[in-house]
Order: structure tokens, then C-alpha cells, then sequence
């Protein structure tokens, strides 16, 4: 057997009386663009903080390339190459898109408090070398006419991508995108998606996607997992998954519990 | 579509300046602070008392940067900065009292001194979040007020210390006469260019200005380059900062240490300004609230906001003094220093409510306005 990229197995998480995952097995291949998908409140956005280290699951496993990383902390997975988006944008208000995107260089930059503020020598060419790098970036995102605007002031679609390019200047190995299109129009959905595709086929960066629009689903996973109530109830590719009765079962019920 | 020409080196976009216009208006600034200021301080158009004014602006701009960078950067509200000054300013008093060390040995020891107080409080801020934060840093300002007072071969106790301000190393500073000490001290010797002589107040602000523009520059510098985007990203939340692969207690420690060297260097300026230090006043919780409010009305999380709102603070209180003066006021029961206070309230509620991004604010739309010039 090939050693898994990322794998989770026996997750458990409560919130007090809340299960919020449950047992719930999990794998994603290099390379391997993983759908998570499941009704509001199924446990998609807390199965994340799991694996970026933002909560500690209550049982289970963690590893990353056959190495167990349940106890690591956030800054430690980032460093093994674990970026993510989150679903309520967490860009920095104080800084412009150039910066934001650069946050995400973080680790790959050396300079310190006092090599930063004398400025020339190290910092500087660190700053020019690196720039080029989000330059690069910025082009893929189609965000030039940006770079320089605060990220208060622009368009919520624009500012997802920002996120997305920050998460991307990490040059990560795994990529977690936490609803990426929710709140687009069509056409915005669809750049996003087009992106989505380039960051697997260009890159080759494994990615998990988590995402209620079902026709970017459909079209970009490799593989669908399906989450309901905190536990796994289907994995499968796309075809599979659209036939699945359980998972027929799950939205349709929940769907007709609502009306 | 991009908007402006693809650029083929991106040297010139981590430029800090706008362009040759901007660097030609900061120039002219440049020398007019320091050439044209200085020789009308020494032939007196601008009355002594000015002279002051502009010395504690000029101290007030390098303790409000240190406070920007912790509290408006790194989001870690601190009301304990008048005790990093007060560190800094006995530690300044001592170094030179006992060691003999000239200012410049003593301005950057200072700091240091300072900063190994701010590191070692920084792992509070670990935990302790927004107002408790703010709770653990005011005590700080009561603890370190009563160490210095019972300490009293450092401090002299309430009756306070001399703070020499050497201009060379001085051998035996403990046995020397006040005559001697006065002889090695700074700005005894006054300056004359083009018949125009400046003295001990118009040296100091010389050398402020360069020590102000210094720290103004460094503190830019780290905000722009790796540490202090750590610091902004800290500044927004914890959690978005470690997924980002960012040690986040070490920035905190980093931007403790950073803030309060900035305070030690401040707190030493104080001294030699004064050339007399007592613990309380001045370093105490009211002087930590006008720091705070300093970056609060110059607009969080930029050095020209923090710059703005010092000399704002270091101008107003004379200014509200002369408001004093007013008919209306001098005949009615209030003292001045509740006029100062009154004055600086209103004007931190007008801003929170009209202009929530400060001086700072304002600035930028001037700007704005000349750069794009004849557009709008
Ligand atoms: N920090 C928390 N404290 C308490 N309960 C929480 C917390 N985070 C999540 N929960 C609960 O855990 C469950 C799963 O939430 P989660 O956010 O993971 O769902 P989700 O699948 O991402 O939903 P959505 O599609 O709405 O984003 C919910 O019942 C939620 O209320
Ligand atoms: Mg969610």
C-alpha cells in the first residue's frame, strides 16, 4: 500500500453535548482533489480545524505522510506544508493584498525584527525575491488591478481570492478550501472553479474542498465524501455519490424536515 | 487587465516612497527640521518654551511608535507603557551615575534594559486577551512604581535623581563635584553657525530629531519586511496567524520587546530633558492613557498615525493652557490640567465618532487629493 498523503482515522469531536465528528476515517492521495460535502452544521468546517490544528480532536488520528500529527500545532503543519482558507475570511485588515499574499511567505522568509527594520541587505532582497514570487501569484488570481488597494475596501469575491493567494504563497503540499465560491454569481463561480483546476493540474497540490455548490463538486472532485451529523456516510466518486441512497436519504430528509 | 505597466524588476515596488515628488517633499521637510528650525530656535523666533514643546513631542513620537507597534500593530492593548519609560529613564540615571557611559551608550543600553522587562512580561499576553490584557499591564505600572520607590539606590526614592546626560566616558562619576559633572555633561559648549548661537535645548532637539527620525525609520521598516506583517496578522486574531505558519507568542514576545525598547529610549530622553527624574509624576497610569490615546486619535497601526497624534498630545497641552486664559475659563472653578484633560477627551470621542481612522485618516485624503490632482 502507497503511504497516504493525509490520513485521518477514529476522529471524534465534542463541543460539550455536541458531537460534532464522530469515527469519522478520512484519506487524501497526492495530488487528489477530495470533496467534502454534507448538510449545514454536518461538521465540514470543524473536521478543518482538525486538520490544521485549531482544535484538538477528542479521539483519533492525524497523519501527514505516515507521520502522526495529532499533537502538532498549527505552525508546525504549516511548516509540513498544510494551508487553508476559512470559510468567514480571516484576511488582515491592516494590510494591503500585496501584504496579505506575502503573510502567507512567511515561512519561507528569514528576517528578523532587526533585520527588518535596518531594512537594507537581508530583508531587502528577501522582500524583492519574495515579491516576485506573489507577483506571480497576483497574475494567476487575476488580481493586478488590486494589489496595492486595502482588503476592506474590496468586493467580497476579490477578497476570497486574496485568501486563496495567500494560502497558495505557502507553496503547500496540502490545500484546504473551506466553501471558496459561497456568496459568487455564476461567473465568478466558475473563475474559481477554473482556478481550483489549475491549482491540481498545474501544481499538482492535493487538495480538500469543502463546498455546498454541487455542480463545482460534481465537476472537480476526483473523490466525494460525504459528512451527516459528524459521521462519514459515503465516500465514492462523483457517480457513485449521486446514486448513493444513504446520501439521497440524508439531503432529501433534511430538506423535507425543513419544509 | 492590469492598470499599470507590467514591471520587469520589483525593486522598485518595495520602494518605501511615492515617487520623486514625495521624496522631494520629504527632503524639504528634512531640512527644514533640521537646518531652519535649529538656527530660528537659537536666534530666538521661536520663543523657548517652544524649544520644550518640540523635546517632548519628539520624545512623546519615539514612546508612541513603541506603543503602536505592540497595541495598534500586534492588538495587544497595553496601559503599562509609562512603565517601560520609567525603566528606561532610572535605568539611563544609573548607567550614568554609576558607570560613567556617555548618552550615546546609555540611549541604546536603555532600551535594552527596557526590553528585557517587556520580554519578560510578554507571556502574559499568551493567554490574557483584549481588556485582561489591559488589566495585567495597568498593575505593571503600579508594580514597577513601587519597586522603584523602595529601591531607593536607583531611584533616590520619592526625592528622585539627577539624570546626567554625558557628552564622553567619564572616569569615577561617584566622586566627582557637581561642577565637574556639569563640565562633562551634554550642550555645554554652545553651537555657532552664521553667528547664531544654540545651546543645551537646541542641541538636544538636534539630536532628538535624529534619534525620532531613526526610530520613525526602523519601525517602518519592520512593518514593511517579514516580522511586522507577523505582527499585523497577530494584531487580527491568533488563529489565522498560526495556520499561516506564524509563531505567534514569539511575535508577541518580539513585539513586547520591540515596544518597550522604544519606551526605555523615550523614558531616558525624559530624563535628560528634565536632567531630574522622579518616579510619580510622571510615569504614571495617566501618562500610560495618554499614549494610548496618542495612537488612538493619530490612527491605529501606522507610524504616521503614532507620529501625528504625539505631536498633537505634546502641542495640545500647551494649547489648552492658553485656553485656560480664555475670560470665560480662568474665572470659573476649573484648574487647568482639567481643561488639558476635557480637551483631550472630546477630541478622542470626536474622532472615534467623525474620523474612527484618526489623524492618520485625514492625512491619507490629503494625499490622496494631491496625488490625483487636477482629477478630482
Ligand atoms: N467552537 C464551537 N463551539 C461549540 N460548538 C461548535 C463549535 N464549532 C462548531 N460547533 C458545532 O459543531 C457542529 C458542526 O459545525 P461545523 O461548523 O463544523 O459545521 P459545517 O459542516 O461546517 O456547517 P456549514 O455548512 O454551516 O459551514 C455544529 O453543530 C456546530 O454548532
Ligand atoms: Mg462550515
Amino acid at each position: 500500500m502507497t503511504e497516504k498523503l493525509l490520513e485521518l482515522a477514529g476522529i471524534g469531536l465534542s463541543f460539550g453535548g455536541i458531537r460534532a465528528l464522530d469515527a469519522v476515517d478520512l484519506n487524501l492521495e497526492e495530488g487528489e482533489l477530495l470533496a467534502i460535502i454534507g448538510p449545514n452544521g454536518a461538521g465540514k468546517t470543524s473536521l478543518f480545524n482538525i486538520i490544521s490544528g485549531v482544535y484538538a480532536p477528542s479521539e483519533g488520528q492525524v497523519s501527514f505522510r505516515g507521520r502522526d500529527i495529532t499533537r502538532a500545532d498549527s505552525r508546525r503543519r504549516a511548516e509540513l506544508g498544510l494551508a487553508r482558507t476559512f470559510q468567514n475570511l480571516e484576511l488582515f485588515p491592516l494590510l494591503n493584498v500585496v501584504e496579505n499574499i506575502l503573510v502567507g511567505r512567511h515561512r519561507h522568509l528569514r528576517s528578523g525584527v532587526l533585520a527588518g527594520g535596518v531594512w537594507f541587505g537581508k530583508a531587502r532582497g528577501e522582500e524583492i525575491r519574495h515579491r516576485a514570487r506573489v507577483e506571480e501569484i497576483i497574475e494567476f488570481l487575476e488580481i493586478e488591478p488590486y494589489r496595492s488597494d486595502a482588503v476592506d475596501t474590496l468586493p467580497y469575491g476579490i477578497r476570497k481570492r486574496v485568501e486563496l493567494g495567500r494560502a497558495l504563497a505557502m507553496d503547500p503540499t496540502v490545500l484546504l478550501l473551506d466553501e471558496p465560491v459561497a456568496g459568487m454569481n455564476n461567473e465568478e463561480t466558475e473563475d474559481i472553479a477554473r482556478l481550483i483546476l489549475d491549482i491540481k493540474e498545474e501544481f499538482g497540490i492535493a487538495q480538500l474542498l469543502v463546498e455546498h455548490d454541487m455542480g463545482v463538486v460534481m465537476d472537480l472532485a476526483d473523490r466525494i465524501t460525504v459528512l451527516d451529523y459528524g459521521r462519514v456516510i459515503a465516500t465514492g466518486t462523483p457517480d457513485e455519490i449521486s446514486h448513493d441512497q444513504a446520501v439521497i436519504g440524508a439531503y432529501l430528509g433534511r430538506e423535507g424536515a425543513e419544509k | 487587465m492590469p492598470d499599470r505597466p507590467i514591471p520587469t524588476s520589483y525593486a522598485h515596488l518595495v520602494r518605501v516612497d511615492d515617487g520623486k515628488w514625495a521624496r522631494a517633499a520629504w527632503l524639504i521637510a528634512g531640512l527644514i527640521l533640521i537646518v531652519a528650525v535649529p538656527l530660528a530656535m537659537g536666534n530666538g523666533s521661536i520663543a523657548p518654551e517652544w524649544v520644550g514643546v518640540a523635546i517632548q513631542a519628539q520624545i512623546f513620537i519615539v514612546g508612541a511608535v513603541g506603543l503602536m507597534l505592540l497595541s495598534g500593530v500586534t492588538g495587544q492593548l497595553s496601559l503599562g507603557h509609562a512603565a517601560f519609560l520609567a525603566v528606561g529613564g532610572f535605568a539611563a540615571a544609573n548607567l550614568a551615575l554609576d558607570f560613567g557611559l556617555p548618552w550615546w551608550v546609555v540611549l541604546p543600553l536603555a532600551g535594552l534594559i527596557s526590553a528585557l522587562v517587556g520580554v519578560l512580561i510578554a507571556p502574559f499576553a499568551f493567554r490574557l486577551k483584549g481588556l485582561y490584557l489591559a488589566i495585567v499591564t495597568l498593575g505593571l505600572v503600579f508594580v514597577i512604581q513601587h519597586v522603584l520607590l523602595r529601591w531607593t539606590d536607583i531611584s533616590g526614592g520619592h526625592r528622585g535623581t539627577a539624570v546626567p546626560m554625558f557628552n564622553g566616558f567619564v572616569d569615577d562619576p561617584e566622586n566627582m563635584t557637581p561642577m565637574e559633572k556639569a563640565e562633562a555633561g551634554f550642550g555645554r559648549e554652545p553651537w555657532e553657525i552664521g553667528g547664531v548661537f544654540m545651546g543645551r535645548d537646541v542641541q538636544m532637539y538636534v539630536v532628538f530629531l535624529l534619534v525620532t527620525v531613526a526610530a520613525c525609520l526602523f519601525a517602518r521598516n519592520v512593518l514593511r519586511t517579514r516580522m511586522g506583517r507577523a505582527m499585523a496578522a497577530v494584531g487580527s486574531g491568533d488563529i489565522a496567524a498560526s495556520v499561516l505558519g506564524i509563531r505567534v507568542k514569539w511575535v508577541k514576545t518580539a513585539a513586547f520587546g520591540l515596544s518597550s525598547f522604544y519606551a526605555g529610549v523615550a523614558g531616558a530622553m525624559w530624563g535628560w530633558k528634565q536632567t531630574y527624574l522622579t518616579v510619580d509624576p510622571p510615569f504614571d497610569l495617566h501618562l500610560s492613557m495618554e499614549f494610548v490615546a496618542m495612537i488612538f486619535i493619530g490612527g491605529l497601526g501606522t507610524v504616521m498615525g503614532a507620529v501625528l497624534g504625539a505631536i498633537l498630545f505634546a502641542s495640545g497641552r500647551p494649547l489648552a493652557a492658553e485656553l485656560a486664559e480664555l475670560p470665560f475659563l480662568r474665572d470659573s472653578s476649573l484648574q487647568e490640567g482639567d481643561i488639558v484633560l476635557f480637551v483631550f477627551g472630546a477630541t478622542v470621542i470626536v474622532f472615534m465618532l467623525f474620523e474612527p481612522r484618526g489623524l492618520r485618516g485625514i492625512w491619507s485624503r490629503v494625499k490622496r487629493y494631491f496625488t490625483t490632482w487636477p482629477v478630482k
